[in-house]
């Protein structure tokens, strides 16, 4: 089978510093998998890479087999990658609604003279509009639809962005700490969220989360454990838990945040 | 075939693609285009069937070929691998650059057969860079110091430069220094006014930027504006301050003379120099010509004497391409360049000002400060640091700086308040090459600046008759926009960026080193001897160079730094010892007088003591202007002694000092005995001079504060009370009323929960606005009272007109800025590019024009300034927000000086006059003649303005002007004025664009660009292309803009370079965005109409200040007496602003306390130094009169200062996106139905 994504030999340096040494690995497609690591062992800058925000110094990224090395972020989109910040940014001076207006792929399609010209005549558009309010109401802000971004707090922001980057319908959903600062309940039914987008949709998400605890217990298919800019281990949430060298290399740092 | 060859060419690398396109745009301008005539662009011609102009091929080939040099260089920078190649590479570049001229330039001639000979003369180009890279570093190091500290992009900065030109000037004018100002001259230079009037314009100047910075940028800092918004901010203080000084000094050119000395012939360096001289183009000679080498050769030897006689050698065959020579003509004596002490004092000055501060900012506690807080303030608070006190610092010291550089720039050239505006573009240009906010970085930029200005004006000049461009001469002054332009281009991130980098790199591997040395551990130690000989030897050891040895660099540098410039300030003092009075200092002058020996004789005669009877002014008796003279003379002798007497401790002293700390450090080295316990105290004793000098320069803000604190809390202890129950009143009342409002009006509350800011609000607002001002624009008088309804109508026809034109260009302005976030500095260059095609496409042939018809030559022009913006897009897509508003408005100023000096873009007169005039205008003839008349040379109507008078010749002008009943005196009808026509054109053409845009935005396009301004990252990361859509918005807006030149070119019927100006057009329009509201067009349209009926508005003022029976005659006359007196009576003024800062106590408004400190301070400074004679310098014949245009300026600025302040989002602000309520109201329903 091919993978969605396919990471091999990433290598990122900045100046003299390596952030990223050497990172391999896969995710297929319907995968639900997490990457977690110490801070500053270079999960988001792996992000980054995938993304098309920073060029690798070397390796390759292969997104369903096209080599995406020298493209533009946007165009990275196109292949069905979306991706979130670590730190939230959303658009500020723009309502809630209409931050998960903008995602959507195929606005202009089909006519393009149309939509620019025509634009409250189409279905298309309504249609996005229903799909952001669903959206909105499945992460309970709802009520925030008509607020700027701005006004948002901290965890409302983190919905939102989730919402926004389910707004691209994406084959491959990259977040980066989708849930921090977000109340443990709500952390739960968005994962939970996600594991059921993933089963009934079959898109592949990969999620960086600082706290290791909390993935180990959140259903997910696989996890990458990476350290110092390597891969330590891939394996299911079983075979991390009891991994010597995770817990020695990690868990040690979970246990004094918790 | 050619599938194949598109094939391997994308597979190359982009270097090997760069050098296939270089070398093709370099073989195609230079061999094929420029040479022989065949490149591209002429096979573009010959499609177009000849009818490009033969100039604009080349100067298009020109272009291509420096394009393909830049391009060349930009190889360097992104291809070649990190090596030292790559670095001389680089730093060759300018050198590269410059052949790459020369070779286009040969390329050019050698095809138009002509010829061109330009000298460059090496003591002048490098004695012209450092006088303009010192200006430009003047404005620069404040731009950079505003940038660290406060992070904007100041356009105020150049005003600062102006404050102390003017500051410079008045001093001297002041009574105090009187005799000297006018004194005749005697062939010394004297010191002391200039001394004191360059510390007092750097102290006043900095202290006009403490004031600036509190009354406007303190309460943006607290608002946590954006820098985008300080930087417009800063252009409103732009207008203020160049306003304020056009009312008080008037338009006329002044100069700053601290002693009249400074203009005489002999007060210069004679330095000799070489010279190269190139001969370009054509270069054989006809039979019977002969050329006349600069080179000498020796032809015979003179018999008496027996030296060789030299003579210039003769060629007759060609001239050579290049010569280099030293002599004369006469072959023996040296060639000489002048270099005024005037022009050589401005370098010394700044340079050293520059350097001072420097030393400041790195070695000093406060620079530490300064540096924490420009990293993060909100940290740099939370350490102890009194961010507040370190903003002032800043603000005092960028605009002192500024300030000393414009004074002492003062002396060298006549100059008005527009002078400072013409440096501000290249100092931006400094410091974006130099890297934003790095002060090393905008030295070596400057440098790099000053001289690109100083080479292209012998180029410029030498190429400028043979191409039949004289003009080029003046354009000198804007090859540092080019630069810059191409700069940005190439390396945005500028010089200091690597440079920083570079440092980086260099600490690394040096610690790289030291690691694998430890490890493998030779830790070998510096040889003793070779650190003996070097302390030993003085010259090394003043230079510290066995510091060096011992990898000391630090202490190096501070001991070389000590020496070098004890060395310069030894030189410095004893060049001024020299040409002044100082006791028995004999000058030039001195010298050739042979009566005297000492300059104070050339005054005293031969008695060589100083009295008031050596005064120049001194007749039969004794007056008071002898005395003056006599005591201000004394003083300054006094001064030219004690300058002197230190110089001669200094440069004995010094030295000896640092060679014996020298000896003491080589014994340490030597005896390797805890080499830090020297090192280790005089860093403590340092630090505590440190401290205390930053003590020092803290006390005055502290005593300044603390006392004003005292009075503050004293205040507040005593009204508090009182203040707070009123104000509490006042907010339950307030209260009250909106809660009864929201009670009565429940549909309201609903519609008006987001106030302007939603659509029924937004909306409402609107008509109410458009409604007041256009019940303003009917109450608007006309001076002349006959033929009323004629004078009206031309007079609302030409308001709506201009509003027209005004709202074309908001509407520009505000889909680039306000919706896409690119922040456009420069929309008169679309609108003059719109204004220049129509006018020169329409123009009849016989005055260089084209003859197109108008509706297809504006389609055109549209066309053109869109393609503009389109092509505008991709180079400058990765700059920064603050970078595209200085390339666009570089980008307008290039064409602005075009249009002055560019031949091609001369049309409407024969001669050589400046400027596009007679061009057809469009229903002009329809108008006024009807559709059955041709009009032409051939038929009985030559003109539009034969219908015109004829009045048998109805058209739709006389039915329009029978339906408006346009009567004249006598009764008789006359037809509709030609502007009515346009104005409904310009109305119809808004109507229907603003119709276009909205459609536009509200389609997900919109919403696309919005998401760009927010964050463009973010949306190309949400699958945007963001390139092509700013390149859309930027080419709509341009379009948009183009019409408006468009209009603007009709309705003026024939322009000249001076409408380009920014302040006519582009700070007008951005008066108007934010007064209107950004992001919202019907903003666009109350914020034109503002600006426009504004204009208007002082027009009536201007003809009314004249007679009394004109209307508003009152009103001009109480702004001229409102003047008069705050001129005259500066005590009384003073007076009201003590008034308003106790009102400010007592009321607990900061503001409004520093808004009364600052006016006391302002107006008892102009009590004290501006006497009865500043009065008749600035105002012909001593009349105080307003000038109207300034204070139309001055009020612009206040707006725009308030409107930010005070409803920063406008006064129709932006409608954000929400869309009906029943839709979610129904989702809501449907998602609980699924839950369920």
């Amino acid at each position: 089978m091919q993978p969605v994504l396919r990471v091999e030999n990433l290598r990122k340096e900045f100046g003299g510093l390596v952030a990223v040494k050497d990172v391999s690995f896969e995710i297929f497609e319907g995968e639900f998998v997490g990457l977690i690591g110490p801070n500053g062992c270079g999960k988001s800058t792996t992000f980054n890479c995938i993304s098309g925000l920073l060029e690798q110094t070397t390796g390759k990224i292969e997104i369903y087999g096209k080599n995406v090395s020298k493209m533009r972020p946007d165009q990275i989109h196109s292949l069905g990658m979306t991706r979130t910040f670590q730190h939230t940014r959303l658009w500020r001076e723009m309502t809630v609604i209409e931050n998960l207006l903008v995602p959507p792929r195929n606005q202009f399609s089909p006519s393009m003279i149309k939509s620019l010209l025509l634009p409250n005549s189409r279905k298309a558009e309504e249609e996005r509009l229903q799909e952001a309010y669903n959206i909105l109401e499945e992460l309970e802000v709802p009520h925030m639809a008509e607020n700027l971004a701005s006004e948002l707090s901290g965890g409302q922001s983190k919905l939102v962005d989730i919402g926004r980057s389910r707004m691209g319908s994406p084959k491959l959903l990259l977040l980066d700490e989708p849930v921090a600062g977000v109340a443990g309940p709500l952390a739960m039914k968005i994962f939970n969220n996600l594991r059921k987008t993933v089963d009934e949709t079959g898109i592949s998400i990969l999620i960086i989360e600082h706290n290791m605890d909390f993935i180990l217990r959140q259903g997910v298919d696989r996890i990458i454990v990476m350290n110092e800019g390597e891969v330590l281990m891939v394996g299911t949430p079983e075979e991390v838990k009891s991994n010597r060298a995770v817990i020695e290399a990690y868990l040690g740092s979970v246990g004094e945040e918790e | 075939m050619f599938q194949q060859i598109r094939e391997n060419y994308y597979q190359l690398t982009s270097f090997k693609k760069r050098i296939i396109i270089i070398s093709f745009l370099f073989f195609d301008s230079l061999i094929l285009g420029l040479t022989y005539g065949n490149g591209t662009i002429n096979l573009i011609d010959i499609l177009l069937f000849g009818n490009l102009p033969n100039d604009l091929i080349w100067l298009m080939q020109i272009l291509e070929s420096i394009s393909a040099g830049f391009l060349f260089i930009k190889m360097f920078f992104d291809d070649l691998p990190k090596s030292n190649v790559r670095t001389i590479l680089i730093m060759m570049s300018p050198l590269f650059l410059l052949v790459i001229v020369f070779v286009t330039l040969e390329a050019l001639l050698q095809g138009l057969n002509t010829r061109a000979t330009i000298t460059l003369d090496l003591v002048s180009i490098s004695t012209g860079t450092l006088t303009w890279a010192s200006t430009y570093l003047a404005i620069a190091i404040g731009l950079t110091l505003t940038y660290k500290v406060q992070r904007y992009g100041n356009f105020a900065q150049s005003e600062f430069f102006m404050i102390g030109m003017y500051l410079a000037m008045i001093l001297v004018w002041s009574d105090y220094f009187v005799p000297m100002y006018d004194a005749p001259r005697d062939g010394v230079l004297t010191w002391s006014v200039l001394s004191w009037t360059l510390i007092g314009a750097f102290i006043l100047t900095g202290i006009a930027g403490i004031i600036i910075d509190r009354l406007v940028y303190r309460g943006f800092r607290e608002q946590n504006a954006s820098p985008q918004v300080m930087m417009i901010a800063s252009l409103g203080v732009a207008l203020i301050l160049r306003a304020l000084t056009y009312l008080r000094f008037g338009a006329s050119r002044n100069m700053f003379e601290p002693d009249a000395d400074w203009r005489m012939p002999t007060m210069r360096w004679e330095i000799p120099t070489s010279k190269f001289r190139f001969n370009l183009g054509q270069r054989n000679l006809e039979s019977g010509q002969t050329y006349n080498h600069y080179n000498c050769e020796q032809t015979g030897i003179d018999e008496i004497t027996g030296e060789p006689i030299l003579s210039r050698i003769v060629s007759e065959d060609s001239r050579p391409f290049f010569e280099l020579y030293d002599t004369n003509i006469d072959c023996i004596t040296q060639a000489t360049t002048n270099y005024a002490y005037y022009k050589g004092i401005v370098p010394v000055v700044i340079f050293s000002s520059v350097f001072i501060l420097l030393l400041l900012l790195t070695k000093t506690r406060l620079g530490r400060k300064m540096r924490a807080v420009a990293d993060n303030p909100e940290l740099a608070a939370s350490s102890g640091i009194n961010v507040e006190k370190i903003q002032l610092t800043s603000a005092f010291l960028s605009a002192g700086i500024s300030g000393i550089g414009g004074a002492i720039f003062a002396i060298t050239l006549r100059y008005n308040p527009e002078t400072a505006f013409t440096l501000l573009l290249p100092s931006f240009a400094v410091i974006v090459l130099g890297t934003i906010g790095s002060i090393p970085g905008a030295i070596v930029a400057s440098l790099i600046i000053g001289f690109v200005r100083a080479l292209s004006s012998p180029i410029l000049i030498g190429i400028g008759s043979p191409l039949e461009r004289s003009n080029y001469t003046a354009m000198d002054g804007v090859m540092p926009y080019i630069f810059l332009v191409a700069v940005l281009m190439i390396m945005p991130e500028g010089i200091g960026d690597s440079y920083e980098k570079w440092k980086v790199d260099r600490l690394r591997t040096k610690r790289a080193k030291e690691e694998s040395r430890r490890q493998s551990g030779q830790n070998k130690k510096p040889s003793e001897k070779i650190t003996f000989l070097l302390a030993i030897f003085p010259p090394t050891a003043l230079l510290g160079l066995h510091n060096w040895w011992n990898n000391r660099t630090d202490k190096a540098q501070n001991m070389a730094f000590l020496s070098l410039g004890g060395y310069a300030i030894h030189r410095i003092l004893l060049f001024i010892k020299n040409n002044s009075f100082s006791p028995s200092a004999c000058s030039e002058s001195c010298i050739a007088n042979s009566q005297v020996d000492s300059n104070i004789g050339l005054i005293t005669g031969n008695d060589e003591i100083l009295q008031p009877e050596d005064s120049p002014y001194f007749a039969d008796t004794l007056s008071d202007i002898d005395i003056s003279w006599f005591n201000l003379m004394e003083k300054e002798i006094w001064f030219v002694d004690f300058l002197s007497s230190f110089d001669s401790i200094l440069w004995p002293l010094l030295p000896i000092i640092i060679y014996a700390l020298a000896l003491f450090q080589c014994i340490e080295f030597i005896s390797n005995e805890s080499p830090n316990k020297i090192s280790k105290k005089s860093i403590s004793t340092f630090q505590s001079i440190n401290t205390s000098f930053t003590n020092f320069i803290h006390i005055f803000f502290d005593m300044a504060d603390k006392s004003f604190n005292r009075v503050t809390s004293t205040f507040n202890t005593l009204i508090s009370p009182i203040f707070s129950s009123f104000s509490n009143i006042v907010n339950l009342q307030y209260q009250g009323l909106i809660l009864s409002t929201k009670k009565n009006f429940p549909i309201l509350e609903t519609r008006l929960r987001y106030g302007r800011e939603s659509i029924f609000g937004s909306n409402i607002t609107f008509v109410l606005l458009l409604s007041l001002l256009f019940l303003f624009m009917i109450w608007l008088p006309i001076s002349d009272s006959e033929n009323w309804n004629f004078n009206k109508t031309l007079q609302v026809s030409n308001i709506l007109l201009t509003l027209s034109i005004f709202i074309l260009m908001s509407f520009s302005l505000n889909l680039h800025t306000g919706i896409t976030g690119m922040v456009n500095f420069g929309v008169i260059f679309f609108v003059g590019v719109g204004a220049i095609t129509v006018g020169i496409l329409t123009a009849p042939t016989e005055v260089h024009g084209y003859g197109w018809p108008v509706f297809p030559a504006t389609i055109f022009a549209i066309l053109l300034a869109a393609s503009f913006g389109w092509a505008l897009a991709y180079p400058t897509a990765r700059l920064r927000m603050d970078y595209f508003a200085i390339v666009t408005i570089s980008l307008g100023e290039i064409v602005r000086v075009l249009l002055a000096g560019e031949p091609l873009l001369r049309v409407g007169s024969i001669g050589s006059a400046i400027g596009i005039s007679k061009y057809t205008l469009p229903l002009k003839n329809w108008w006024f003649c009807g559709p059955d008349i041709s009009v032409g040379p051939n038929s009985d109507y030559i003109s539009a303005d034969t219908c015109r008078s004829d009045e048998l010749v109805n058209g739709p002008a006389n039915m329009v002007g029978e339906f408006l009943n346009l009567s004249d005196s006598n009764g008789i009808i006359e037809p509709a004025p030609y502007m009515f026509l346009l104005a409904v054109m310009g109305i119809l053409s808004v109507l229907l664009i603003w119709w276009f845009l909205e459609t536009l935005l509200s389609s997900p396009w919109g919403r696309i660009l919005k998401a760009i301004r927010e964050d463009e990252e973010v949306a190309q990361h949400h699958g945007h292309d963001i390139l092509k859509h700013k390149a859309a918005s930027l080419a709509l807006g341009a379009g948009i803009a183009g019409l408006a030149g468009a209009f603007w070119a009709w309705k003026l019927t024939g322009f000249d370079p001076s409408i380009m100006a920014p302040a006519r057009s582009t700070f007008l329009v951005w008066a108007a965005f934010i007064i209107g509201g950004k992001a919202n067009n019907k903003g666009m349209i109350i914020g034109a109409f503002i600006i426009v009926l504004m204009e208007f508005v002082f027009n009536v003022l201007v003809a009314a200040q004249g007679s009394s029976d004109l209307p508003l005659h009152s009103t001009a006359d109480s702004i001229d007496r409102l003047f008069q007196w705050s001129i005259t009576n500066q005590w009384e003024a003073s007076k009201i602003f003590i008034l308003i800062s106790l009102v400010g106590l007592i009321l607990q408004r900061r503001l409004i306390t520093d808004i009364g400190l600052s006016g006391t301070f302002v107006f008892l400074f102009t009590l004290i130094m501006l006497g009865e004679r500043s009065i008749t310098e600035s105002f012909s014949g001593g009349i105080l009169k307003v000038d109207m245009a300034y204070v139309k300026v001055l009020l612009i600025g206040c707006l725009m200062l308030f409107s930010l302040k005070l409803n920063p989002k406008g006064l129709i602000p932006e409608v954000p996106f929400r869309p009906k309520k029943e839709l979610m109201v129904k989702s809501i329903v449907i998602s609980e139905g699924d839950d369920k």
